[in-house]
């Protein structure tokens, strides 16, 4: 396979903007495994994953397993390929709790294909949002490793130099950064397919707030990219044509609408408008129109 | 003139208190080409920004105009969002003016993901990204906060987004580190600053007994700043050394050399020259 057919590839699987209905035979449930007394130590990591000290007591469990299904009923019924796509690749999901992170959190590791680590998921108050980002955000990175693993990396894998997430703010190295990029992307048309779907300003709010986030990020990485800090030659060139193709589909301010009237006014009906809806028939076209 | 060469200035700026705002304000005579001041209430509430600018009567052609940005407000923090009715329309004016602002003839920062204002980031991604671009250029040794207790000499413990704190001596338990907080060996010498627009440089604090070869270390990553880097209006903190100074932080706001006498002279000098130049470039 070439480099951009392996790129293309990513841009199709990791669109989750998708107007085909669940099949019938998918249940609305998660095939993954719950483990919630793991005996793996998770590398690299703020705490022992095997500690008992980490573990959820018995009683708090099926809170724990309230909001998963609920995720994988909200995937289930509005964005049923992502349910797809998390059966497919994510195949174990270790549940802890910590007071060493704060908040709740999610982890992968390219040493534990397969597996992920969702910590502290009870504690947000939009617990089943945030899940959805963490488990969607962990499968991604699960199906990025098992490409690397059959395709070669995306890039050098060194540890350092480090460089800003512009999504985060944490500082990464460039595999980290590299595949940020197709982790935000597969969120992105995640949470446009949500907006489509879901129904009331409650419930589309909050889905085309993340939906911004994670379009400003790609508002600066051609600059990244083009900086003289930034390592191109050590990227895979169809892997940074295809992010270069991401980030330029990200839409702005209407310029017609910016000609008669203020920014202020502009930014309003930009706010209420029906952005993440059109942003969804753009992603939508990026996958249809990259060839296998 | 060249097809290139901006016809106008189009300062757009937060804070009248920003030394570079005031400065271009109260000098704006002397600079090459005539100067609109736009301040962020009026861009926000009175301007047209379509394909062209309109404001008070005044077409704007991006094309052939200076622009500098002087939107500072970021740098205090979220707070400073509330000119605008969301943190989601904040987002999306913050990546609306980072495209924007490619589209004029010159401009002195581009908005980068931690700022409007464009900046090299905290002190953490400056001692990690300098060296890599300047070769020789010295940083304090550094690591996490946590790491104070392996690092040798005089620790300090700082916050990396506070680029005008030297921190505090790490004399705590690692238990009340604050999260996110950077140890680093600070150097014996005292600050030093050089305020730096295009590749002018002005050092009005520099120790007397520094000898021509530390000099040439601090012009030579001037040079190497002009050339790398779409911020042109800088101030570098180095440590004074009894060998080359140690580099300690760059930012965007002049908080030291902007209080100078000197510093509205050289920037209306570093300006005119920046400007002309960019234009030869883009021209030839």
């Amino acid at each position: 396979m070439t480099s951009s057919a392996i790129a293309n590839a990513l841009l199709r699987e990791l669109s989750f903007c998708d107007d085909a209905a669940r099949p019938a035979d998918q249940p609305c449930a998660f095939a993954f495994a719950l483990d919630f007394e793991p005996g793996l130590v998770w590398p690299d990591f703020a705490f022992d994953t095997s500690s008992p000290l980490a573990h959820y007591p018995a009683e708090a469990r099926d809170e724990v397993r309230a909001i998963i299904g609920a995720v994988a009923r909200l995937m289930g019924t509005k964005a049923p390929k992502a349910l797809g796509f998390v059966n497919a690749h994510m195949k174990t999901a270790l549940i802890c709790k910590s007071d060493a992170i704060e908040g709740a959190s999610s982890a992968s590791n390219r040493e534990v294909v397969g597996s992920c680590v969702l910590t502290n998921i009870h504690a947000p108050a939009d617990s089943v949002l945030m899940c959805t980002e963490a488990l969607a955000h962990e499968t991604i990175h699960q199906y990025l490793y098992k490409t690397e693993v059959a395709d070669g990396n995306f890039c050098d894998l060194t540890e350092v130099p480090t460089y800003r997430s512009p999504w985060t703010g944490n500082r990464i190295p460039l595999h980290s950064f590299v595949h940020a990029c197709f982790v935000w992307y597969g969120l992105l048309t995640l949470w446009c397919q949500l907006y489509r779907q879901v129904g009331g300003p409650d419930q589309v709010s909050p889905v085309r707030d993340k939906a911004s986030r994670a379009m400003f990020g790609f508002a600066f990485v051609r600059q990244m990219l083009a900086s003289p800090a930034f390592p191109l030659t050590s990227v895979d060139p169809g892997i940074v044509a295809a992010i270069e193709c991401i980030a330029g589909s990200m839409p702005t301010l209407d310029r017609a609408d910016l000609e008669k009237s203020t920014l202020r006014d502009s930014l309003r009906r930009w706010e209420s408008g029906d952005w993440a809806g059109q942003l969804a028939t753009g992603l939508q076209q990026i996958a249809a129109l990259a060839p296998a | 003139m060249t097809h290139a060469e901006p016809n106008l200035i189009l300062l757009l700026y937060s804070d009248g208190s920003d030394p570079v705002a005031r400065a271009l304000i109260e000098q704006a005579a002397r600079l090459r080409y005539e100067l609109l001041a736009m301040s962020l209430s009026q861009l926000v509430d009175e301007a047209r920004v379509g394909a062209v600018w309109k404001w008070g009567g005044r077409t704007i052609d991006p094309s052939r105009t200076a622009l500098v940005n002087r939107l500072v407000f970021v740098e205090t923090g979220d707070g400073a969002a509330s000119f605008l009715e969301s943190s989601f329309q904040y987002r999306e004016f913050w990546t609306w003016l980072a495209g924007q602002m490619q589209r004029f003839a010159y401009v002195s920062s581009l908005p980068s993901p931690v700022s409007p204002l464009g900046s090299f980031g905290s002190l953490a991604d400056q001692w990690s990204e300098l060296p890599e671009l300047i070769a020789g250029l010295r940083v304090p040794a550094h690591g996490p906060a946590a790491s104070a207790h392996v690092l040798r000499g005089d620790v300090y413990v700082v916050n990396p987004w506070h680029l005008y704190s030297l921190g505090s001596r790490a004399t705590m338990g690692r238990e009340s580190v604050p999260r996110g907080h950077l140890a680093y060996v600070r150097p014996a010498g005292k600050l030093f600053h050089v305020a730096q627009v295009g590749s002018a440089i002005i050092a009005p604090n520099a120790p007397p007994h520094m000898h021509r070869e530390q000099w040439h270390h601090v012009e030579s990553f001037t040079r190497s700043m002009s050339a790398l880097s779409s911020n042109r209006i800088l101030e570098h903190a180095f440590f004074d050394s009894d060998e080359v100074p140690v580099f300690y932080s760059t930012c965007p706001v002049p908080v030291v050399t902007g209080r100078q006498p000197a510093y509205a002279d050289f920037l209306v000098g570093g300006l005119n020259d920046d400007i002309k130049r960019h234009s030869e470039r883009a021209a030839a």
